[in-house]
């Protein structure tokens, strides 16, 4: 399906609301890749200032959010959709709390790089295990945002599939890194702080995956209807098989 | 299940009526105006005691089959029909069928209130002396009922003599409801019930129906799918002349079949 099929209605002014939520969403989406990219940056260049920065700008993506919700609020009570557009709003709705979390969770990292630059372990933070699996889920994160929001803007139904296996993949990377990191933080204690930063900022590119993929499984409702979200792996399988 | 019970809302999706006691069922059903061909092969199930809306633009065919239901286009010269319909097994399109009788059983209530210019209580007694019940203690007992079963009694037992022409439009529409079910009839047809009625008075409709479908089968034609979607259980989309789909209303609503259907119920419908 692609984004003509929301429009055009016989509504000139409904097209233009929903063309309006389209736009924020994906405006909302971008400063989401922005913000995770400047996160990236700081955290490779041990940079508390860019990491400052993105903390500061979090502020902007949660009142996006509430700009989102207020836009499907006023389309819910005076156009009453039905059929796709009613799964679009709803969706929309969820898309850009998955977003606003996003977020949240982005803003640890940054936090991270603040306490390790304050704490003069930003080094001992690059040299440790942990540190090159949270580089891997960072670029997996990054590039999962990058699907998931494709997947939104052209109402892709068989791209949004495909972030299935690559979220699956994050986890399985995100539990093998946490028991490297258990073993290495028992062998040297001294480096339990930096480390204990660095488990915490990799949960949160995890959880990043996690919402992207949540994106995804929004827009195949959107378009197809269905719900994939807690459907048995049976089911999935099913899905996928479908469209594969 | 019964494969009686299951009808193809058109191309491959069931809708599964297992569930539910057949009120109507309408098979191979055709209807001419001349050689204007208004309804084309409709076949569906309409499950007792539910409420089934018809919708779809104007000139689809949904007052027309509507009317079908209690033989209003009989009153039509030009009107041919092929197919049947049957309520509850009984074939009404049957040359020995009573007009007179169907029409106790499936009552209409129309667009514009139209009650007659005598009291309210007459109105209502109306059907029930016309099927030839003079007892004043019966006409009272079965008016009572009536009017509360239409969620008018509070607002008229004082007035029951006073003239219905002065009542505002809702109270008329409710009175003619009344009317309809005073005599007991199994299905109540509405052909849009509400479209000449203010918004409070529309909800007090929309009220009512929810409230008369565990005693009636109701079948509504309305051009408002928000009211569609509010009141009934079951939805046909209607667009010249052929059912399109024909499901369940949250279904039809949310997750539609046909193309035809969501640009309808989306407001894409050039």
């Amino acid at each position: 399906m692609d984004v003509s099929a929301i429009t055009p209605h016989i509504s000139r002014r409904y097209d233009q609301k929903l063309d309006d939520l389209f736009n924020r969403v994906l405006a909302m989406g971008g400063q989401i890749e922005s913000q995770v990219q400047k996160a990236f940056d700081a955290l490779r260049h041990n940079n508390a200032s860019l990491a400052a920065e993105v903390i500061a700008q979090d502020r902007f993506i949660n009142r996006l959010e509430s700009s989102v919700d207020d836009l499907c609020i006023r389309i819910l009570a005076v156009q009453q959709p039905t059929a796709i557009d009613l799964r679009l709003i709803m969706s929309a709705i969820h898309i850009v709390t998955d977003l606003e979390r996003m977020g949240d969770e982005i803003t640890k990292m940054a936090r991270m790089v603040i306490n390790l630059c304050e704490a003069g372990q930003a080094c001992d933070c690059q040299s440790v295990p942990g540190y090159s699996h949270l580089v891997e889920m960072t670029i997996c994160a990054q590039d999962m945002i990058k699907i998931a929001l494709d997947t939104f803007a052209h109402l892709d139904a068989k791209k949004a599939l495909t972030l299935l296996p690559k979220e699956a993949k994050a986890d399985e990377e995100y539990r093998s890194a946490k028991k490297l990191m258990c073993e290495h933080m028992m062998q040297y204690p001294e480096k339990i702080p930096a480390m204990l930063e660095l488990l915490n900022t990799l949960r949160a590119m995890e959880r990043v995956t996690d919402h992207s993929l949540n994106i995804a499984e929004h827009v195949f409702y959107i378009v197809e209807g269905s719900d994939l979200r807690h459907v048995s792996a049976e089911r999935l399988a099913e899905v996928t098989n479908k469209y594969a | 299940m019964s494969s009686v019970n299951v009808v193809l809302d058109h191309k491959s999706r069931q809708l599964d009526l297992s569930n539910e006691q057949t009120a109507i069922e309408v098979k191979d059903w055709n209807l001419y105006y001349g050689q204007k061909k208004a309804l084309n092969n409709i076949n569906m199930l309409l499950p007792e005691k539910r409420v089934t809306a018809f919708i779809g633009p104007s000139g689809c065919g949904k007052s027309t089959l509507l009317r079908c239901f209690n033989r209003m286009n009989d009153l039509v010269d030009s009107v041919r029909t092929e197919g049947s319909i049957s309520l509850h097994g009984r074939n009404i399109m049957d040359k020995r069928q009573n007009v007179s009788i169907l029409r106790r059983q499936v009552g209409m209530v129309f667009q514009k209130p139209n009650p007659f210019p005598k009291s309210i209580f007459e109105n209502v007694a109306y059907g029930l002396r016309l099927a030839g019940e003079n007892n004043r203690k019966v006409l009272e007992e079965k008016v009572e009922w009536a009017l509360k079963g239409a969620g008018l009694w509070n607002e008229v037992k004082d007035r029951l003599n006073e003239n219905a022409m002065g009542m505002s439009g809702g109270q008329q529409q409710r009175l003619v409801i009344a009317r309809a079910i005073a005599i007991e009839p199994e299905v109540l047809l509405l052909d849009e019930p509400t479209s000449a009625l203010d918004p409070i008075s529309t909800l007090s409709i929309e009220e009512l129906i929810f409230e008369l479908k565990e005693k009636f089968t109701i079948l509504i034609v309305t051009h408002n799918m928000q009211q569609a979607a509010r009141v009934s259980d079951y939805t046909a989309f209607m667009y010249m002349g052929d059912l399109i789909e024909y499901t369940d209303t949250d279904t039809l609503f949310t997750k539609p079949l046909q193309k035809q259907t969501e640009d309808y119920i989306t407001g894409r419908f050039g």
